[in-house]
């Protein structure tokens, strides 16, 4: 070995504060050894940043400091001996050495190692199976699909009823029921989640949607609903006739309440998945005889 | 390029006669110690022995493409750690594997940890022996490399950051092979207790 790893706790008094105290780190790939101060480790809060970062897995070196877990440049980190591995791409052919005859078992990793002095462990290295933390996003891929879902901002079905406040319906004649056709209320709606390491994008649709009408009855449409056109009578799609007033009602109204369905498909981190979601929207509607309306 | 006065002095050297190369190693004055002999004697056999590049075109072309491979990855690492706070992109992958490459990213590390960046540029006087042309190609790479005009500087001062009294010249010995069908350099290491 050519070249002497000095590590020493030597106080210099150039160019760093004299009271902290220094430390000289050479590295066998360095040409100039260099002075740093040596500073506490932060005792930062190992939950703090896991919301933003969307990771429950916090990294760190030897001396404290939070590194990401996954690096396009380093690969994955390995808590044990605090280095990124990543499979060496295009791997070594198999006559070279680094196989140790192991060749095809295993795979030939390219190791890059935090400890303070540069060119201890790194390079390539033989393993027999992937090195511990690799692949390791602190995050399973169905869990990123949901955080997809909530990026989309799902709402239940913009609501909309031949009567609206403040009319009044009839009883015998047919309400129709729909939603506005959007992303956020009825589909399809795509979204991509991403922690360091791991993508998953979702997409959504919307299926079926069930209206619950307050009076005891539902009515399941599995499309969006029709708009209304004035002079209809039925709705083609989606609809529902009241068979009593909603008098004595609260409010003298049906409470509304229309739950969409959504399908949702997902892929990522090599695997795929699918999960249904709900989203609830509710109005009233208030719904008179006819006599009241022909005596008033 | 960054590197572009270092590709000069590297074409320079090529031109370098092995005489004038033993010339160019102990000139500076900097270190009145003299070279220890068994690197003297291993330097000189090796300009002694290699081939010039007139005597063999294999060589001659083989012995070219090294100094590219060299120079790209110190290209690579001049750029990297001239900016330690952000990732690097492929250049380097493509001039440097195994040790070699760890040893930049290392180094890249701990600098960034440390809030260092290295400023300047490298002077490069790099000579090539013991090469092995073909598919399977090998070769040793000798460098002086002048770190006077390329020293780390803490980020947020500019302050320096060598530790005091080092040598501005330092031997530094590299392996070259062909990988995935071109010259890459596998291994970089400095030894700075031997005066060039």
């Amino acid at each position: 070995m050519l070249t002497h790893l000095i590590v020493a706790g030597l106080a210099f008094t150039t160019a760093v504060p004299a009271a902290l105290p220094s430390e000289v780190i050479c590295g066998q790939h360095s040409e100039t050894c260099i002075v740093i101060v040596d500073t506490p480790p932060t005792t930062a809060p190992p939950a703090s940043d896991t919301t933003t970062t969307g990771t429950a897995r916090v990294c760190r070196n030897l001396a404290g400091e939070v590194l990401p877990c996954f690096s396009e440049t380093f690969g994955w980190f390995n808590d044990e001996d605090r280095c990124y591995y990543e499979p060496a791409e295009p791997p070594p052919p198999s006559t070279d050495p680094v196989w140790n005859g192991h060749h095809p078992d295993g795979m030939v990793w390219s190791i890059v190692c935090t400890d303070r002095i540069p060119g201890v462990g790194g390079g390539w290295q033989w393993l027999p199976s992937p090195p511990p933390g690799y692949g390791d996003a602190g995050i399973t891929p169905a869990q990123l699909a949901r955080r997809a879902v909530d990026q989309m901002r799902l709402t239940g079905p913009a609501i909309h009823l031949t009567i609206e406040a403040p009319d009044t319906g009839l009883v015998g004649m047919p309400v129709w029921l729909w939603t506005d056709v959007t992303p956020t209320t009825w589909g399809p709606n795509s979204a991509t989640a991403s922690v360091p390491g791991l993508s998953v994008t979702a997409t959504a649709r919307a299926t079926e949607i069930r209206w619950d009408m307050g009076d005891g009855g539902t009515r399941v449409c599995t499309g969006p609903g029709t708009p209304y056109t004035p002079g209809a009578v039925q709705s083609p799609t989606c609809d529902y006739v009241y068979q009593r007033s909603s008098a004595g009602q609260a409010g003298d109204a049906y409470p509304v309440t229309a739950t969409a369905t959504w399908q949702v498909t997902w892929s990522g981190g090599g695997t795929s998945g699918s999960l249904v979601v709900t989203r609830t929207s509710t109005t009233t509607v208030r719904i008179g005889e006819l006599q009241v309306l022909v005596t008033g | 390029m960054r590197l572009n006065n270092s590709s000069k002095v590297i074409a320079g050297a090529l031109l370098l006669s092995a005489a004038s190369l033993s010339t160019a190693c102990t000139r500076s004055g900097e270190d009145p110690a003299p070279p220890t002999p068994s690197v003297t004697g291993s330097a000189a056999a090796t300009a002694t022995d290699s081939p010039t590049p007139s005597a063999d075109p294999a060589l001659a072309e083989a012995e070219a493409a090294i100094l590219d491979a060299y120079r790209g990855y110190w290209a690579a690492k001049v750029a990297i750690l001239a900016d330690t706070a952000v990732d690097p992109g492929a250049d380097l992958d493509r001039y440097a594997v195994d040790r070699a490459r760890a040893g930049v990213l290392e180094t890249l590390l701990t600098y960034r940890t440390n809030r260092i960046d290295v400023v300047g540029e490298p002077v490069l006087h790099p000579e090539v022996s013991d090469i092995k042309p073909g598919d399977e190609g090998t070769a040793t790479i000798v460098d002086c490399v002048d770190v006077a005009d390329w020293q780390p500087v803490f980020r947020d001062t500019l302050d320096p950051a060598a530790a005091p009294g080092q040598a501005i010249r330092v031997l530094a010995t590299s392996s070259a092979f062909v990988f995935d069908g071109h010259w890459t350099i596998r291994s970089y290491e400095v030894d700075r207790e031997t005066p060039c």
